[in-house]
């Protein structure tokens, strides 16, 4: 479990020109949540993000993972259970062949050959990889990559995987098909996912969306509870998913549409509903 | 389009080291004519061969087959003044913050007018207008560090560096990857603003339509090398499904149309934006 309580973080504490990145965020997250994380750039995101993977402390508040609270000295214990991958996966590969880049963190653990066979198996598995395992890690596309980069980070066996704009640079379908194949791994294995992004309509396929703006948490919960409030979140500098907004604007229009329209195929359902009972109105 | 081309590719091909064992081959002949004023957009996936196109356009690479064209002159030819192309095709690369040179914004924007011999005031003179047209005022940014500049405004310090040398012919390659929705709104919208004053020649790369739909009015597909659609940029969004298929990133209204299909055959995926799929939604329960 993550527990943040009254979270605070500055840059350059204590100087003039301090900036406070985090500003008393209180957030809990259950293990094997499928949680989205976003807002705009200085919305204290990334602070957050390197704070859950203990790269930086806070300086106000706290922060726990599995009770270790997250302060100097605890650094290895807090990484064992929480895995991060980057937004640009060249940052974050080091060995040539996808196999053996995917068993690096855990040879580092210092683990038994068997033990690191059997991890770098279930995370090519999880990845869709086992095809490409051989492959050179420059030779493959970016999502490729981006999934390779997820895969090492699985072979830890976190409780948590936190991926910071891991999709950010991968055309839109292809961060569909990965944010996917990440519900069936949390789904199957119960592994937490907290997925950090700008878009909206990639949260719409999470379970529970945060979104923070200005060091706070702004909203937090179902994409149907967040997606309703789009004025605000027009105002937090984020997007609405078009289907939700067209979906405002039908109603608007007069039209039954209800409110459950989250994404394209809610939309689809809602508009569908809506032709037949015209038709039958209408009669033969 | 009538007369003689702007540009004018050839049966171009090109392959990456050829001759070893991993040669691979990156344009399999495209052929395309741009003609003076166009707004192109070149899409299709990674490694269709968009980059590689672009290196050859301003011969950036020796193409194994054939030609570029520019106003009809072979620019691989012997005595062709590649100098003088520099001056008239401006680049902006992919993650342009690595094509930015000086520390210091004005003198980084300065680097290509001083290089191509302009004089001091007219070098400042273009400077200040770059500055001032990417939204970045020249008064309050000319002295500023480039490292502490947030990435979207660095992108907008390397197009003002392009710009500065005020080419007729202007390539974004990924103009707004990367970006976060507001970084990427105000960008696009600055290239629109841009563009609408000029008679600027456009060619924009990308693996999304989405930006490049509100700069372009046609649309080139290449798909592993070739040239698979060619087309006004609304005739290209039709073949949705198709687009869909080489993982190419749809207009949102485009992408959210094809998916009303089902339930509105025909529902024209050729939209710009939530509007006219408004419209076109109204339109259709109307007539049930």
């Amino acid at each position: 479990m993550i527990e943040a309580q009254n979270l605070s973080f500055s840059y350059r504490t204590g100087e003039e020109d301090a900036v406070h990145a985090l500003r008393g965020v209180g957030l809990r997250l259950e293990p094997g949540e499928f949680v989205a994380l976003i807002g705009h750039n200085g919305s204290g995101k990334s602070t957050l993000v390197r704070l859950l993977v203990a790269v930086l402390h806070p300086t106000g508040g706290e922060l726990r993972v599995d009770g270790i609270p997250v302060r100097p000295g605890n650094e290895l214990e807090v990484r064992r259970r929480i895995s991060v991958v980057f937004q640009n996966p060249d940052d974050q590969l080091i060995m040539n062949r996808v196999a053996d880049d995917v068993a690096f963190g855990p040879e580092n653990l210092g683990l038994e050959r068997e033990e690191i066979a059997a991890r770098v198996g279930f995370a090519l598995r999880a990845l869709g990889l086992e095809e490409i395992s051989e492959h050179l890690v420059e030779e493959l596309s970016p999502g490729q990559k981006q999934r390779v980069a997820i895969a090492g980070a699985l072979a830890m066996r976190p409780r948590f995987l936190v991926l910071d704009e891991p999709t950010s640079l991968l055309p839109a379908p292809v961060a569909r098909r990965l944010i996917l194949t990440l519900r069936e791994l949390n789904r199957r294995e119960g592994t937490g996912v907290i997925h950090v992004t700008h878009s909206m309509s990639e949260a719409a396929l999470f379970d529970r969306v945060v979104v923070l703006d200005g060091g706070r948490v702004l909203m937090d919960g179902s994409p149907a509870q967040v997606f309703r409030r789009s004025d605000q979140l027009r105002e937090a500098g984020l997007d609405v998913p078009l289907a939700v907004e067209l979906a405002g604007r039908l109603r608007a229009r007069g039209l039954p549409l209800g409110d459950g329209v989250l994404d394209a195929a809610s939309l689809r359902e809602a508009l569908a509903g809506l032709r037949g009972s015209r038709a039958e109105a209408c009669g033969p | 389009m009538s007369g003689e081309p702007l540009i004018e590719l050839r049966d171009l091909r090109y392959t990456y080291l050829a001759g070893t064992p991993k040669a691979s081959e990156a344009l399999r002949g495209v052929s395309l004519r741009i003609g003076e004023g166009e707004r192109v957009a070149i899409v299709g996936p990674t490694r269709s061969g968009k980059s590689t196109l672009v290196a050859a356009l301003v011969h950036l690479l020796r193409l194994g087959r054939g030609q570029v064209f520019y106003r009809g002159e072979d620019i691989a030819g012997p005595g062709y003044d590649r100098a003088a192309l520099r001056r008239e095709i401006g680049v902006v690369f992919q993650q342009p913050e690595t094509q930015i040179v000086e520390d210091v914004v004005g003198a980084d924007v300065a680097f290509g007018p001083t290089a191509a011999g302009l004089s001091a005031e007219e070098t400042r003179r273009r400077v200040r207008e770059s500055l001032d047209a990417v939204g970045l005022p020249y008064e309050r940014f000319r002295l500023r560090y480039v490292h502490a500049l947030s990435g979207g405004q660095r992108r907008r310090v390397a197009l003002a560096g392009v710009l500065a040398m005020r080419t007729p012919v202007l390539v974004l390659d990924e103009p707004a990857a990367g970006l976060d929705p507001r970084g990427r709104r105000e960008l696009l919208g600055l290239l629109r603003r841009l563009l609408s004053g000029r008679s600027l020649t456009l060619i924009v790369c990308s693996a999304s339509l989405e930006g490049a739909a509100l700069l372009c009015d046609r649309a080139v597909v290449l798909d592993a090398g070739r040239v698979v659609m060619d087309g006004a940029l609304r005739e290209v969004l039709e073949e949705a499904d198709r687009l869909a298929a080489l993982d190419v990133t749809l207009p949102e209204a485009a992408a959210l149309a094809r998916e009303l299909r089902p339930v509105f055959p025909g529902l024209p995926a050729g939209v710009l934006d939530g509007e006219e799929l408004e419209a076109e939604i109204l339109k259709r329960l109307g007539a049930a």
